[in-house]
């Protein structure tokens, strides 16, 4: 047996618990703001929804944003050119609920390298309320959701409100992949950096902070070149002394029809932008994946029955956590999905290698490599220097 | 303009979504009209006679079931989504030469039409039904394991049969269809989720089956659009 293949295997078992452990204290009641304020109390809050394309169940989706239990808020649905068929869905919502405040903002907004940004920049001008909602087109809240979020502002010296995401509604292999690795991989991380590290890490598809607050920093348009906005937009608040929190009501992050190749996409663009940020600390991530480190071992020494007596009951150790994952987000797939859960993590195994390979990221016809702290330049060009980018680092 | 899709499988056929899914997809994707167009096999092909046994063919037995479920969808599509659905066929008749081979869609049937019949017999029936019919996928495609060519190959005979051709399905544009002037759809010819983003019809008609019928036979301001979920590359 070679201890230096078995010691880690025994480390990132003991990670797992750590990440088990840590979403099971994050999504605790614990973490949930309670107490219920007067609706004459509640400010005003604008919900930025940038809009590309026709995520899966959009409709819906917009809809959910629709029946929230608060008094006082709009929606800005944004888009960017008159071609995007989630126009269409955004006016239909539009026309569906007259009762609501719905603006649609249709901008050629080209300000920053990341699209997502210059999306929001017009609906962001457009917005009207004294706090912003930055949400994603691919989630679905509880009507709870604005109101357990707000709460969270009774503390003055919180900035920014963020959620952990959980993923639901798969109907193809992709889509049961991408929600698997979001439930087993990335709320648990999340969580553990949040909880044992005190490192909260904001996650772009639920970002609540006074209007205010992000004007004094610059605005948006101060993260218009950084892939991983959601990031540095919560540096920037710790930076400026206020508290990040991740609260502990999951948000639904909807995923039916996702394939194979989409998952891989992804989740490659994800390690680039998290190895861009974290740097040697990526390498932490390779203790998150039990499973991956007992099969190198098996690898080593195929011919060694004991390596698989081990890579055998690390994948069951594995397996029984995500089904504690899964009964803990209340998921209504079928457990037997589980089972699938140790090939999903064969295949992080090889994606966390891809973000050494290359750091070019192809978006929205554009070819853009990134760089430190996740700030993006056209190829071929040099980055300038900005102060939000010293801001992030 | 009205955001349209004529050509649609479910798992009534070769499809692998379920019709109430089907529904769902393209009404949480703001279209206003589609068509379900399961196949009709010729019993007298190997595939026909393939779907026959493994149930995925529409035949004349299970033909009111398909109506049924077809009509509940509408009102379902129409109540939750705004969304039109009009029930169709594909009649699908596949011999080993593709220039034999031709499939038909029939919008808007309310009776069973076999796909064992003569094309006169089919074109006279759906016609006797009010059926609006479409000459699918007519010239080359990428897709079809199988090309279409029969009516391509003798448009002057049966043109005047036809109220539409498609010009495009899914990915393909046939650019020879364009040219000839016929009225022209553009189909999805959807069978799995991916195929949503497909060729599409735009009709600047009223959101009932009887205008958008007679939008298609004027084929006045119809226009095709590539319904797309990304950005295209440059």
């Amino acid at each position: 047996m070679n201890l230096l293949l078995e010691f880690p295997v025994a480390a990132s078992l003991a990670a797992c618990i750590l990440q088990f452990g840590s979403a099971w204290k994050a999504l605790g009641k614990g973490r949930r703001a309670t107490g219920r304020a007067a609706d004459g109390d509640l400010p005003g809050v604008s919900i930025l929804k940038p809009l590309k394309g026709v995520d899966d169940r959009l409709l819906d989706n917009l809809e959910s944003f629709c029946r929230l239990d608060y008094p006082r808020y709009e929606i800005v649905f944004c888009v960017q050119g008159a071609s995007d068929p989630a126009l269409r869905v955004a006016r239909k919502v539009k026309e569906m609920h007259p009762e609501r405040e719905i603006v649609v903002v249709m901008g050629e907004c080209r300000e920053g390298l990341n699209p997502k940004v210059n999306n929001m920049i017009p609906g962001y001008a457009a917005a009207r309320y004294p706090f912003v909602l930055i949400s994603d087109s691919n989630v679905a809240p509880a009507p709870g959701y604005l109101r357990e979020a707000l709460a969270h502002f009774r503390d003055p010296s919180v900035g920014l409100v963020s959620h952990l995401v959980r993923g639901i509604g798969a109907k193809t292999l992709g889509a049961r992949l991408e929600n698997q690795h979001l439930n087993t991989f990335i709320l648990p991380s999340v969580s553990l950096l949040d909880r044992m590290f005190g490192m909260p890490c904001v996650v772009g598809k639920s970002m609540l902070m006074r209007r205010g607050a992000l004007d004094a920093m610059g605005g948006l348009v101060s993260v218009k070149d950084y892939l991983a906005e959601d990031y540095v937009l919560g540096e920037m608040f710790r930076k400026a002394g206020k508290k990040v929190v991740i609260s502990g009501s999951p948000m639904d992050n909807v995923n039916v029809y996702r394939t194979p190749r989409q998952f891989l996409s992804r989740h490659a663009r994800w390690n680039r932008m998290r190895f861009s940020i974290a740097g040697a600390g990526y390498f932490a991530e390779l203790f998150t994946n039990p499973v991956g480190l007992s099969l190198l071992m098996v690898a080593a020494a195929p011919g060694d029955a004991e390596a698989w007596t081990i890579a055998g009951g690390v994948a069951a150790a594995k397996m029984a956590m995500d089904y504690g994952m899964h009964r803990m987000l209340g998921d209504r797939s079928s457990p037997k999905w589980i089972l699938l859960g140790p090939f999903r993590d064969m295949l992080a195994g090889g994606l966390w290698f891809s973000a050494f390979f290359s750091r070019n990221v192809e978006w929205r016809g554009r070819t853009l490599r990134i760089t430190r702290g996740s700030r993006l330049v056209p190829v071929g060009e040099a980055p300038a220097m900005e102060p939000a980018a010293e801001a992030a680092q | 303009m009205m955001m349209c899709d004529f050509h649609i499988h479910t798992t009534w056929s070769d499809g692998s979504v379920d019709l109430p899914e089907v529904v769902d997809i393209y009404g949480q994707a703001g279209f206003d009209v589609i068509a379900i167009t399961d196949h009709v096999y010729n019993s007298d092909s190997t595939i026909g006679s393939w779907a026959e046994r493994l149930n995925k063919t529409i035949a004349e037995e299970n033909f009111p079931r398909y109506l049924e479920s077809l009509e509940r969808e509408t009102e379902r599509a129409m109540a939750r989504y705004g969304m039109l659905l009009i029930p169709g066929v594909e009649i699908t008749k596949n011999y080993l030469s593709e220039e034999e081979s031709a499939h038909v869609l029939l919008l808007d049937l309310k009776r069973y039409i076999s796909a064992d019949l003569g094309w006169d017999a089919i074109f006279r029936e759906a016609r006797g039904q009010g059926a609006l019919v479409v000459a699918c996928h007519p010239h080359h495609t990428d897709h079809e394991i199988h090309d279409t060519l029969y009516f391509w190959n003798h448009r002057q005979k049966y043109a005047p049969h036809f109220d539409a051709w498609e010009v495009a399905n899914r990915t393909d544009l046939f650019s020879v269809v364009s040219l000839s002037n016929y009225p022209i759809l553009a189909n999805g010819d959807f069978h799995k989720s991916q195929h949503l983003y497909s060729w599409k019809t735009l009709l600047p008609c009223l959101k009932t089956v009887e205008a958008v019928k007679e939008c298609i036979r004027d084929n006045r301001g119809v226009a095709i659009t590539m319904f797309r979920n990304g950005t295209a590359r440059k």
